[in-house]
């Protein structure tokens, strides 16, 4: 019969509206990738191949400041190194706290609310107005946390003045803004069936066994999300260490954004710095990379399925 | 030169400044024309900004000024703007970038404008200052706003209180210290401020604190012929011993980390401030006095007397479209009339030789003539050659600040550390 032909046409013509009409609607999101997000970074990618000093066309230069960097720039391995260490400290010392945390912030207990949106508040403060706040609570001459400690006879602590120090201080404030990931894990928790736990009671499993053997299983997914999500974090940190210590006391606290920002804004050695940028890129990839290859290890998917 | 100003009130005497009357123009009036003005919105250059608009306006009717102040480091926003092309066409600068600017095609060489106009008489500018505004000894790539030589602040109340003699003008490093040590042990506080900048606590990387002591000290971080470096050689390592000896020996600078919530000679934390005289109109702006104070000039080192100088300015941007009119605008700044309302508002020392005859202005200070005196210690900025950078920033001053800051915290010998930063620096140099 002939009306194939018209129903087949009259459905082309609704699938291209309804496609024509999705694109529509997602363009103005795909434009802005593209304009803010995947342009920029091409262009990036094209000055890190360059000399350019912003105020002169840049010079295409080949790998040249890839390889100054690796060979010729002693603050990038010193920058990279306290990152890494700040990282390191950093991941392990969220994790650590936002579970004991989370696990508390799901008690049944009255006015919790109350309780998660307080721990959740240093999220929502500006990270400048957070880093000018604690500089102030550790200043050691005038500030309240030394003050404190010297009133109960302990000595004081040279916070941001002492090298061994200003890293671990930097680590403990971005800890304390760290709830993002405490309220994963609530959210995490709240999701694992009570009906396992009983379970787990009725085959004889303590309160330990319970968190060891149905807990943490069950939050691998949450942890390993957190464990990414800390790492990449943790390698883009810039602004506490900018506002309070700037590098010092003796570049234990200079962060490899931190240099980037030198070269890119002080040394006016804008191809430089992007090549430092596209450098940072891969790091945090590999990383990344690494840690996905090791989730069918130790990652337990919904279903108790590994990987 | 250019530094942050940590100030808790505002400057005096800008209604002063407002009347001050417009230098003559030729007769005919200029055509009506926009400039756009691209300056700091900071306590010690409002005045000035006030001055050299309302200056404008008056002698071109019909013309306008629009202010675009700077937000975020001076040298990264005008760099982004020359990018752009959209740099206006007036400039704030300071001695630290007129070479970098001009350089980088962001100022323009005003000297032919000033050449061509009676009305400006460079001869009537002291040397050292117009010394600053040139590169390589050539061009005119801005006009300087002050007499800036860095002079002792000194808290009076301090000394006398802790019965420490007040400083005197013919000083050495040697006996200020042991006044420093005395007033340290009688009132614990510290003796020389770090300024609350760049951040707050103490500094020791600005170029004008430690430079001095390299001259003092026989010393030069930089061979004549500008292919050798020398921060390893004994003068310098010598003079280094000695500037960070006033941390790590005789605890009489702000310590980097003592931050007593603002800058320390203004909240009396410190008995002395070495700083620019635009500080000046600051302290005198205090209201009550929180102590009485005065200034003099720098003590001597064991091979003379040596401070640094520089200053802020303006200049006219390489892209300008109306060179003319934005000459007009900034040369004013170097006239008699606008030279006696930044000295009136005690917000530099008159740039003018033609002035230095002029009374001196009712105190605190009452030493103010020693910002003059201190003049003739004066010392320029070291220039490194190539793509090093230099003392404000880049390799050069990133090696010169890791090395010293880690004298002072104590995890290096002064030795240890400048023979690192020379080597890398003289690694840079031979690169060319």
């Amino acid at each position: 019969m002939a009306t194939s032909r018209p129903a087949a046409r009259r459905f082309d013509r609704a699938f291209w509206r309804r496609t024509i009409r999705g694109y529509l609607f997602i363009s103005p999101v795909v434009l802005g990738l593209i304009i803010w997000t995947f342009g920029p970074m091409v262009a990036s990618l094209y000055f890190s191949l360059t000399d350019y000093k912003i105020v002169s066309p840049p010079v295409f230069t080949g790998l040249d400041n890839f390889s100054d960097l690796f060979t010729h720039d002693r603050l990038f391995i010193q920058s990279l190194w306290v990152t890494v260490r700040y990282t390191v400290l950093f991941v392990v010392l969220v994790q650590l706290v936002s579970l004991p945390l989370a696990m508390l912030l799901t008690q049944k207990v009255r006015g919790i609310s109350v309780f998660r949106t307080l721990f959740y508040l240093p999220v929502v403060v500006p990270v400048v107005a957070t880093a000018l706040l604690w500089r102030y609570l550790m200043n050691k001459d005038y500030g309240p946390i030394d003050a404190a400690l010297k009133f109960f006879g302990l000595p004081a602590v040279n916070w941001l003045g002492s090298p061994d120090m200003a890293l671990v201080s930097l680590v403990i404030i971005s800890v304390w803004g760290a709830a993002l990931f405490t309220i994963i894990y609530v959210a995490a928790l709240q999701h694992i069936p009570e009906q396992l736990h009983e379970a787990a009671r009725i085959d004889g499993a303590n309160a330990w066994q319970q968190f060891r053997f149905v807990t943490i299983p069950l939050l691998t997914p949450a942890i390993f999300f957190c464990l990414v999500t800390s790492v990449i974090l943790s390698f883009q940190f810039f602004i506490p260490a900018f506002v309070m210590t700037g590098g010092g006391p003796a570049n234990s606290t200079y962060v490899y954004n931190l240099n980037l920002y030198d070269k890119a804004f002080k040394w006016l050695e804008m191809g430089y710095a992007s090549a430092m940028a596209w450098v940072l890129f891969i790091i945090i990839f590999i990383v990344t990379l690494v840690i996905f290859r090791t989730q069918r290890l130790w990652v337990h998917n919904d279903g108790g399925v590994r990987g | 030169m250019m530094r942050r100003l940590s100030l808790g009130t505002a400057i005096v005497a800008v209604a002063a400044l407002g009347a001050v009357p417009a230098v003559a123009q030729s007769p005919s009036a200029p055509a009506p024309v926009t400039i756009r003005f691209g300056t700091l919105n900071a306590p010690f250059v409002d005045p000035v900004n006030k001055l050299l608009v309302d200056n404008f306006k008056a002698t071109h009717p019909g013309s306008d000024v629009q202010i675009e102040y700077i937000t975020g480091d001076t040298a990264a926003s005008y760099a982004t703007q020359a990018a752009a092309g959209t740099l206006p066409d007036v400039l704030f600068t300071a001695d630290l970038y007129v070479k970098p600017f001009a350089q980088g095609n962001i100022t323009m060489d005003m000297e032919p404008l000033a050449a061509a106009d009676p009305t400006f008489n460079m001869s009537d500018l002291y040397e050292n200052m117009l010394g600053l505004s040139k590169v390589d000894g050539k061009g005119l790539y801005m006009i300087p706003s002050s007499y800036d030589v860095v002079t002792m602040y000194y808290n009076k109340t301090m000394f006398e209180a802790a019965g420490a003699p007040l400083p005197q003008a013919d000083w050495t490093w040697d006996q200020f210290i042991a006044a420093c040590q005395t007033i340290k042990e009688k009132t614990g506080n510290y003796c020389i401020s770090g300024r609350d900048t760049p951040k707050p606590g103490g500094d020791y990387q600005w170029w004008a604190d430690y430079v001095p002591w390299i001259d003092g000290y026989g010393g030069k971080l930089i061979s004549d012929d500008g292919k050798t470096a020398l921060l390893n050689s004994p003068e310098v390592i010598a003079a280094m011993e000695a500037y960070t000896a006033l941390w790590t020996k005789y605890d009489i600078a702000q310590p980097l980390d003592f931050d007593p919530g603002g800058e320390c000679f203004m909240v009396g934390k410190c008995a002395t401030l070495l700083f620019i005289p635009g500080y000046m109109s600051a302290m005198r702006a205090l209201d009550p006095q929180p102590f009485e104070w005065d200034v003099q000039g720098i003590p001597s080192h064991p091979q003379g007397r040596f401070t640094g100088m520089g200053t802020y300015g303006f200049a006219i941007s390489a892209d300008t479209k109306n060179p003319q009119a934005a000459w007009d605008f900034v040369k004013f700044l170097d006239s008699q009339p606008a030279q006696k309302a930044i000295a009136d508002a005690y917000a530099g020392i008159p740039m003018l030789k033609s002035m230095a005859g002029d009374p001196p202005l009712p105190g605190p200070p009452n030493n103010i003539g020693a910002f003059v005196t201190n003049g003739a210690n004066g010392i320029l900025p070291t220039n490194f050659p190539g793509n090093c950078g230099s003392l404000y920033a880049g390799l050069i001053n990133q090696e010169i600040k890791d090395a010293m800051g880690a004298v002072i915290a104590k995890t290096s010998s002064v030795t240890d550390a400048f023979t690192t930063a020379n080597d890398n620096i003289q690694a840079c140099l031979d690169k060319g």
